[in-house]
This record gives structure tokens, sequence and C-alpha cells, in this order.
């Protein structure tokens, strides 16, 4: 019985020591806009997870949604949704225009915009944001366009995927 | 794909995964409360466990209950740790149908907690609660879908222990819920410290 509960304490700890509760998960919505030609984005991330990404580019503590938010946290957001988030539309690359961001509580949406699409028949989404922080991030992509409506789970083993509407 | 099949395959992953582990120690300890030819006792408690937390993920998404994170993390693991030591105490009592059914009451209660921590990774899966009803099916299918699969490797791993291996039964049982007891009492405690 002694040699049974040596090896229980050990498989205990080891799972003890491994086992932290957290959810690496964004969400990020895509919607196509017909009236106005535009493809509307809109990404959901925790801060904590966002900031974490961000200082891979060598930012420090951007103290982003708090009054001590960093000027530059803008300028820094950009460049790593710009290595990290961009969209074909049937083939051709795009380029999304920032629009702003709020947060409320521990959360941050991004707000980008893509002009001058009027329709969309394959559109290809590359989303590996936080994947270079997090091994296990899931990066949720939500696209409608009319009464379509399409999801894609992107990950560090799949940073991209192509949808036909 | 639909949104109903990512959300299916989340609830999938999430209970055979890492992130998963303290509802898959839970599931180790329902299963050491059974003895293998106990599969209808293993049916009751399971599906216990299956009501308990669907009705509390429904109620937690939609703001009925609401209880702090931290406090269903805590409570989780001493679900763990009750039920272990449960079943280390009543091992050799022959069980009443009464008493099974004080039992699947305990376990729909456990349930419930563990639908508590189920809804906050949910809850992290959501825009503005958009499609809150479509998600909370697809990911709790994928959750049972999930659990079905948790509970047939643990029950081969029952079968080739005791069957195969020869392990008494009750030293089987033992070694289950001693580890996940001991397992437990760490979470308690570190979420206990935790500020």
């Amino acid at each position: 019985m002694h040699r049974f509960l040596i090896v229980g304490l050990f498989v205990a700890a080891t799972l003890h020591l491994s086992f932290r509760h957290a959810f690496y998960v964004s969400i990020c919505q895509i919607e196509h806009n017909t009236a106005s030609s535009g493809l509307e984005i809109t990404h959901q991330f925790f801060i904590d997870d966002l900031e974490k990404g961000l200082e891979s580019l060598g930012t420090g503590k951007l103290k982003i949604g708090t009054t001590e938010e960093l000027a530059k946290a803008n300028v820094y957001l950009k460049k790593y949704l710009k290595k990290h988030f961009n969209i074909w539309v049937d083939g051709h690359a795009t380029d999304w225009e920032f629009i702003g961001k709020e947060t409320e509580d521990d959360l941050i949406w991004i707000y980008l915009e893509i002009t001058d699409v009027k329709t969309v028949q394959h559109l290809k989404v590359q989303n590996s944001m936080l994947t270079d922080v997090y091994d296990r991030q899931t990066n949720m992509v939500h696209v409608r366009s009319g009464n379509d409506q399409q999801t894609l789970l992107l990950s560090k083993d799949k940073m991209s995927g192509d949808l036909v509407l | 794909m639909t949104a109903f099949a990512a959300f299916f395959e989340l609830g999938f992953q999430h209970i055979t995964g890492p992130d998963g582990l303290d509802h898959i120690v839970f599931l180790v300890v329902l299963c050491a409360a059974c003895q293998l030819w106990q599969w209808k006792k293993l049916l009751v408690l399971v599906s216990a466990f299956t009501v308990g937390h669907s009705i509390s993920m429904a109620l937690a998404l939609t703001g009925v209950i609401v209880l702090k994170t931290k406090w269903i993390e805590w409570l989780i693991p001493v679900t763990i740790l009750l039920t272990a030591i449960g079943n280390l105490k009543w091992e050799q009592k022959e069980q009443s149908k009464k008493r099974i059914w004080q039992i699947f009451g305990v376990v729909l209660f456990f349930g419930c907690i563990h639908g508590m921590g189920f809804s906050n990774y949910l809850k992290s899966l959501l825009m503005n609660n958009e499609g809150l009803t479509t998600s909370l099916l697809a990911f709790n299918i994928g959750l049972e879908a999930g659990q079905f699969i948790v509970i047939g490797v643990l029950l081969l791993l029952a079968f080739l222990a005791t069957g195969l291996g020869k392990i008494p039964p009750r030293v089987w049982s033992r070694i289950l819920n001693g580890t996940a007891g001991i397992l437990a009492i760490f979470w308690v405690i570190g979420k206990f410290l935790e500020e």
C-alpha cells in the first residue's frame, strides 16, 4: 500500500504543477456590409493576454485600458495586428484600417475595416494572434455575409483558413 | 464550419484536453465509486453530473446565478475531495435504493458547481452573448461526447488493471481515490492561497 501512496503522491504533485486554469481564446467577427461595401471586423481579447503578445515586440508594460495607457499603445497594437491578422478577398491581399478600440473590465475590442469590398466569394483569413505567446491559443473567427455565416477555428497549427461564401 | 460545429469541437476539446483536467479528475472519482459490473450505478452518477452541469451552465450564462470565478475554481476540487473521501469511507457498504438517490442528489449538486466552471470558459468564447442558445447547446453536446470518451478510457483502464493486471478491484479503486484526493487537496490549498 505504501508503494501506491508514494506513486499516487508523485502523480498528484506532477498533475497539480502542470495544471493552470486559463483560457487562451480570442474571438473575431467579420461582417460584410453590402450597403457600405466594406468588411467590418471586431476582435475580442483578454487585455492581459494581448499585452503579453504586444510585449513580444519589446514594448514594456503598455497599461492598455487604464488612464496610464502609453501613447504608443495603438502604434504597437497596429504593428502586432499587421503581423498576425491579414485578409485576402478573392485572392487579393487587402489592407485593413484601424478604426479604434474599447475596453471593459478585462476585455478589449478592436475595430478594423476594409473598404471597397462590393462582393466576396472567397475569403482567406490569417489570424495567428497570440499563438507566438501561448501554444494553446485558439482564435475563433466568425464570418457573416448576408444570411451566410461560417466559423473558423485557428491556432498555432492552423494559422489561416479559407471560406467560400 | 458552422458555429455549431465550432462550439461542439471546443466543448469536446475542453473536457478531453489539459484545460479540463479538474473535470476529468472528477470523472475519475465518479468511476472509482463503482465496480466494473455496477454499470447501472455509474449510469446514475454520470447522469446526475450531466443534468447538474447542464442546468447550472444555462443559469450561469443567463446571469441567474452569479458566483465569483475564484470560488468556483476552489469548489471544483472540493467536490473531487469529498467524493474521494466518500468513496473510501463507504467502499464496503452495501447500497440501498434510497442511498443511491441520496448520492444522485449530491452528485447533481457537484455537477452544478462544475457547470459554473464550464460556463466561465464558454463565456470567454462569446462576444456580447451573441448566439448564446446555439453555442450553449453545441458546447454542452461537445462536452457530453468528450465525457463519454473519458469514461470509456477510464473503464478500459479499470478493465486492464483489474482484469489483466490482476490488481484487486478494491485496491484499484483506492489508488484512484487516493491519487485524486491528494491532487484535490493540492488544488484546494493552492486556490485558497492564491489571492
